[in-house]
Order: structure tokens, then C-alpha cells, then sequence
């Protein structure tokens, strides 16, 4: 399991603004991590920095897996996501996406209709090809492709936006319980009621 | 930096005083003194140019991309004057501009690896992607040369005298070649103070 | 270096399924190197051609064919699959692609070309194992330099920009290659090692550089 997420001196800009100086900070596992602050704070900046799909201007990012340095590689194995601009395939149906993507880690699944019953997505839908979905209905098989492949690290793009009131229960609820078994959870959101579940909020501040 | 700007005046004053006409040539061999260090350093710099990309894939320091660019800016430009006058001289000594020659073949894709790499960097946009995309590019653009230089002198039939200048009725005397050398030097030398300046 | 069977047939699978429903995208490749081809043939139709002129046109209609594979990494989930997909089955999954697309491309050209130039081939499997090495590269390059001209703002034309100067080692030797297998001239054995070792150090440059792209 990764146990922790460690942000030492990092400094970083985007298009010529410095979101980060000298930020120091230990994610840990088996909590919520709330990251709030304005539109352009610097948000997604933050998570992939976390996941290092990007690499500071100066400072260090480091995984830690049972307490051992993991490298960029080895920690984007154990990351799985759901963020606003991960689209999904619109000509291949929901199995299919499913099955291609939990593919790329190694997974085989043949009976996929226990995780359409956890996220409530009707299990007609399946083999429906993903163009005819509503965008609350692509959020939730987004968020069912996470619950399948199950890794370590969650990073979550504001993981409620596009969702109805059932939906969101659900996921903050799933959310919760990951966090309990420790699982690493990282959600950039500017909604109160996930802020609300989080157990530590770091606020962003505006440049 | 000023040692190089009288060097360079040593010699230009040394090519047009001291060299003797060549045989069959006469002062148009002056343009060798032009032709040979700007090729020289086209090849140079291109190496230069992936060495230091090589050093950014690993290292991630953007002023290695920096370098690796500028080398490549200053090898374009080597590359075509020294192509230009390359097809000069060709046309006075052989009577036609462009003859597919191994060697002419060989600057002739110099000149598109280059050209496809600058495009590259005018194509992409962001700082940090645009460094490894041409990184990249680079490494892989070296790994043409060295079947190119097998694979060319197979197919085209060379006219060009080897390996640096002899035979096909032009005597090298010590003069010339003296002159030849301090010139590629001296082309070097720019070559390492411009990589230098501000950086 | 790892390369796990199931995700590489999980990314083939994937590729096909989208290309078998999105017809256009192969349609479209097949109608560009008919008109490649119909452009070409128009324009000498009737002139006898020598071999070596020959090759170097079909190679030409090749190599614009295969500025199609310029598509492979305009891919509609690529964000997904750069959090998800390990770099080399990626990799490796989309130039396998590119290969059959390529070879289902080359079953429809090559006797086309063949009839309306009115070739004799002398010896048919040169003119086979040359055609596959040839694409070989092709795939194997294409695919490293779609992912690198993606990050483009501005792509018109960056792909055959890009690719020509990789492949031109592979294309002087096709070409010399396949003028010798219509002639059947003594075929220059040293050409296809020479080509198939470039192939190889393509494939593999393609497979490390592509880890640094990818990740």
C-alpha cells in the first residue's frame, strides 16, 4: 500500500504564475484530503504534482509504498482517477470501456453488474455505447471503472460535479469507506458537502 | 571573444593573401575555406545538439533544451550557407549545381532532420512539452546518420573528393592546408563561444 | 522493460473495436492512397517506366498512404489512458495496429499498382518481405512520431515532416530493394539485413523514447 505522499520545497508555476513556493506538505493514507480554493488556484496543478504525472519547477515529490521510495512509474500504477477531462471512448460500449481499461491493469473481469449496483447505474445500460450516456451517467462510469481497478491512490477531480443527489451520496460514501480501509484520497472540490467528509482540507490560496 | 574576432581576421586576411591559387581552380578555391568549416561545424552541431538533448531526457533541466536548440539554430544555418556554397563550387568544378553526390545527398537530409526539428519547435507551444518533444526528436533523428553514411555512397556515385580535398586535379599544398585547419579551428571556436554566450 | 499480455491485447482489441465502428477512419486511408496512387497514374499512365522509377513511385505512394497512421495518438480518452495504460503496451499495442492497418492497406495497393503500371515481378517474395520490413518501419516510427506531433498546436503537415528524415534509410533501401525483385537482378541480400536492423533499432529507440514522452 502507498502510505504517504510527500511535497518538499515545492515551487511551481503555470503559464507564467507561481501557484506553489516552497510548499512543504505529507499527504497521508486512510484520509480524505480535501483541496479547496478558487477557480486557476491551482487545484489540478496540485494533484497531478501528487500523482506526478508533472514534475515541480523546483523541490521534491516523493511516494512512499510500505515505506519505501517508489519511482513516477511504479506510483502511477497504483493511481487511479476520475477528473473532469479523462473522457472516456463514446463508439465502445460501458462493458467495453471497462473491460479496456481495467485491461490496462492487468485485470480481468468477466462479471462487471456488482459495480453498476454500487454506483446505481441501470444495468441495461451496459451495452450501450457511451455516446447516447448523459454526462451524470458517464461521471458514475467513470467513478465505477475507479471502484473496479481499486488502487491504492485516489485522485478525484471535483468527483460530484454533473451528479444528482443520489449520486453524490454514493460516492461520498464509497470516498469514505476506501479512506477507512487506507486508501489514499486526494479530491479538489469546491462543493461543502464533499469538503464536509474530508478529514483535512488544504486550502489553496488566490495569487 | 576577441582573440576569436582576430583570429578570424588572421585568416580571411591569410585566404586572401597568402593561399595560392589552386591548379585548374584558381582563386575560386578560396571557397573550400567557407564551405568546408561551415559542414564541419553543421555536423558538430548537430551532435551537439542530441548530446544535450540526451542530457535533458535525463536530467530535466531546461537549460540543456536551451542548448540543444541553439546548437541546432546554429547547424541550420552552417547547414544551408554551407550547401549554397557547396552547390557553388559544385557548378564551377563540375558544371552543375546539384549532382547527388553521397556527401551533397548526406547535407541534403542534414538539412530536412534540421528543418523538420525547427519546425517541431515552432509547432508546439508549451515550454515544458516542447523540450522533450525535441528531445526527443533528436535522438532519434542521430539514429539515421549512421546508416545514411553506409546506406549513401551505395546508391549515388560520388564525384566528391576525399577525404578532405585531393586528387580530381587539386593539389592540397602545406599553405592550403595550414590555412584549412586554423579555419576549422577557428570555425570551432565560434562555434563553442556562441554555445557559450549567456549561457 | 515489461510488457504484459493482457493489457497489449486489451489496447489491440480496443483499436480495433473503435476502427470497426468509425469506418471512415480506414475508409478514408484507403481513398487517400487510391488518389495518391490515380494521381500518379494518371499523370504517366501509359509511359513505359523503368523498375527503378517504378519502386521509387510505389515507395512514394507508401510513404503518403502512410501519413494516415498520423491519427494514432489522436486519441479520444488520452488523458484516461496515460493514467491507466503502462507506457509499452501502449506503445507496442497501437504500431502493432499500425502494422495490420498498413498491411490491409498494402493487400489492397500493391496489386492495384501492380495492374495499372503493368509490372511483371520477377521474384514475388522479395517484393513481399521488402513491402513488410518497409511498413515494419514505417509503424514502428509513425507511431513515436503521431505521439510527438500530437503535442502540437499547429500539425498541418508536421507528421510527413517529421516521419521522412526517420524513414529515408528504410525508403533508399526499399526502393533499391524492390526495383531488384521486379527485375530480379542478384538481390542484394546486404540491403534487407541492412533494413531489417534498422527496423529493429527503430522499434526499440521508439520504445525507449517513448517511456520519456509518456510518462
Amino acid at each position: 500500500m502507498i502510505n504517504k505522499i510527500v511535497f518538499e520545497n515545492v515551487s511551481h508555476s503555470f503559464a507564467n504564475k507561481k501557484i506553489f513556493e516552497n510548499f512543504s506538505i505529507e499527504l497521508d493514507a486512510g484520509k480524505i484530503i480535501a483541496i479547496t480554493g478558487a477557480n486557476g488556484s491551482g487545484k489540478s496543478t496540485f494533484l497531478k504534482l501528487a500523482g506526478q504525472f508533472i514534475k515541480p519547477d523546483t523541490g521534491k515529490i516523493i511516494a512512499f509504498d510500505d515505506g519505501k521510495i517508489i519511482d513516477k512509474i511504479n506510483l502511477r500504477k497504483k493511481i487511479s482517477a476520475v477528473a473532469p477531462n479523462m473522457n472516456l471512448y463514446s463508439e465502445l460500449t460501458a462493458f467495453e470501456n471497462i473491460k479496456f481499461f481495467v485491461g490496462l491493469r492487468d485485470i480481468v473481469l468477466n462479471d462487471t453488474d456488482e459495480f453498476f449496483k454500487r454506483v446505481e447505474l441501470d444495468i441495461e445500460t451496459k451495452n450501450k455505447s457511451v455516446k447516447n450516456f448523459s454526462t451524470g451517467m458517464i461521471q458514475r462510469l467513470k467513478f465505477l471503472i475507479l471502484l473496479a481497478i481499486d488502487s491504492d491512490v485516489w485522485i478525484l477531480d471535483e468527483p460530484c460535479s454533473n451528479l444528482d443527489d443520489s449520486g453524490k451520496n454514493i460516492f461520498l460514501k464509497e470516498i469514505k469507506n476506501s479512506a477507512q480501509i487506507g486508501k489514499l484520497i486526494l479530491m479538489a472540490t469546491n462543493e461543502r458537502d464533499e469538503a464536509k467528509i474530508a478529514n483535512e482540507i488544504i486550502s489553496l490560496p488566490i495569487h | 571573444m576577441f582573440i576569436i574576432f582576430l583570429f578570424t581576421v588572421a585568416i580571411i586576411a591569410a585566404i586572401f593573401l597568402i593561399v595560392p591559387p589552386a591548379q585548374g581552380l584558381g582563386y575560386l578555391v578560396r571557397i573550400i575555406y567557407f564551405h568546408i568549416p561551415a559542414a564541419w561545424l553543421s555536423v558538430i552541431a548537430f551532435f551537439t545538439s542530441a548530446f544535450y538533448a540526451a542530457k535533458f531526457l535525463k536530467f530535466q533541466e531546461i537549460i540543456f533544451d536551451e542548448l540543444s536548440a541553439r546548437a541546432a539554430k546554429i547547424g541550420f544555418v552552417c547547414v544551408i550557407f554551407s550547401t549554397l556554397s557547396g552547390a557553388i563550387f559544385s557548378k564551377l568544378t563540375w558544371g552543375a549545381y546539384w549532382n547527388w553526390d553521397p556527401r551533397q545527398t548526406t547535407i541534403f537530409v542534414l538539412i530536412l532532420i534540421y528543418g523538420a526539428y525547427l519546425t517541431l519547435r515552432l509547432a508546439v507551444t508549451d515550454l515544458k512539452i516542447r523540450a522533450k518533444v525535441s528531445a526527443i526528436y533528436s535522438l532519434l533523428s542521430v539514429l539515421t546518420v549512421p546508416f545514411l553514411i553506409f546506406i549513401l555512397p551505395r546508391m549515388y556515385f560520388s564525384l566528391h573528393p576525399s577525404p578532405i580535398i585531393n586528387s580530381s586535379g587539386l593539389e592540397m599544398d602545406s599553405t592550403m592546408l595550414a590555412v584549412l585547419i586554423a579555419a576549422l579551428i577557428d570555425s570551432t571556436l565560434i562555434f563553442i563561444y556562441l554555445m557559450k554566450r549567456r549561457g | 522493460m515489461k510488457l504484459s499480455a493482457c493489457q497489449f491485447i486489451s489496447v489491440i482489441r480496443k483499436e480495433f473495436l473503435i476502427n470497426c465502428r468509425q469506418r471512415a477512419i480506414f475508409v478514408s486511408m484507403l481513398m487517400f492512397s487510391l488518389t495518391a496512387l490515380a494521381c500518379i497514374s494518371l499523370a504517366i499512365g501509359g509511359t513505359f517506366l523503368e523498375s527503378k522509377l517504378l519502386s521509387a513511385l510505389l515507395w512514394i505512394i507508401i510513404f503518403f498512404a502512410s501519413t494516415a497512421l498520423d491519427k494514432t495518438f489522436d486519441d479520444e480518452a488520452i488523458t484516461t489512458l496515460k493514467i491507466y495504460g503502462d507506457s509499452q503496451s501502449i506503445f507496442f499495442g497501437k504500431m502493432i495496429f499500425s502494422l495490420i492497418s498498413m498491411t490491409a492497406l498494402m493487400i489492397f495497393l500493391l496489386p492495384t499498382f501492380l495492374i495499372l503500371f503493368d509490372c511483371e515481378v520477377k521474384s514475388p517474395p522479395i517484393l513481399l518481405i521488402t513491402i513488410f520490413f518497409g511498413i515494419c518501419g514505417i509503424s514502428g516510427a509513425g507511431t513515436l512520431i503521431s505521439a510527438i506531433s500530437a503535442t502540437a498546436s499547429i500539425r498541418s503537415g508536421l507528421f510527413s515532416i517529421l516521419l521522412f528524415p526517420i524513414i529515408l534509410p528504410i525508403f533508399l533501401l526499399a526502393i533499391d530493394l524492390t526495383s531488384a525483385a521486379l527485375l530480379n537482378f542478384e538481390i542484394p541480400i546486404s540491403s534487407l539485413i541492412t533494413m531489417i536492423i534498422y527496423d529493429s533499432i527503430l522499434i526499440l529507440a521508439g520504445s525507449i523514447l517513448f517511456d520519456y514522452l509518456w510518462y
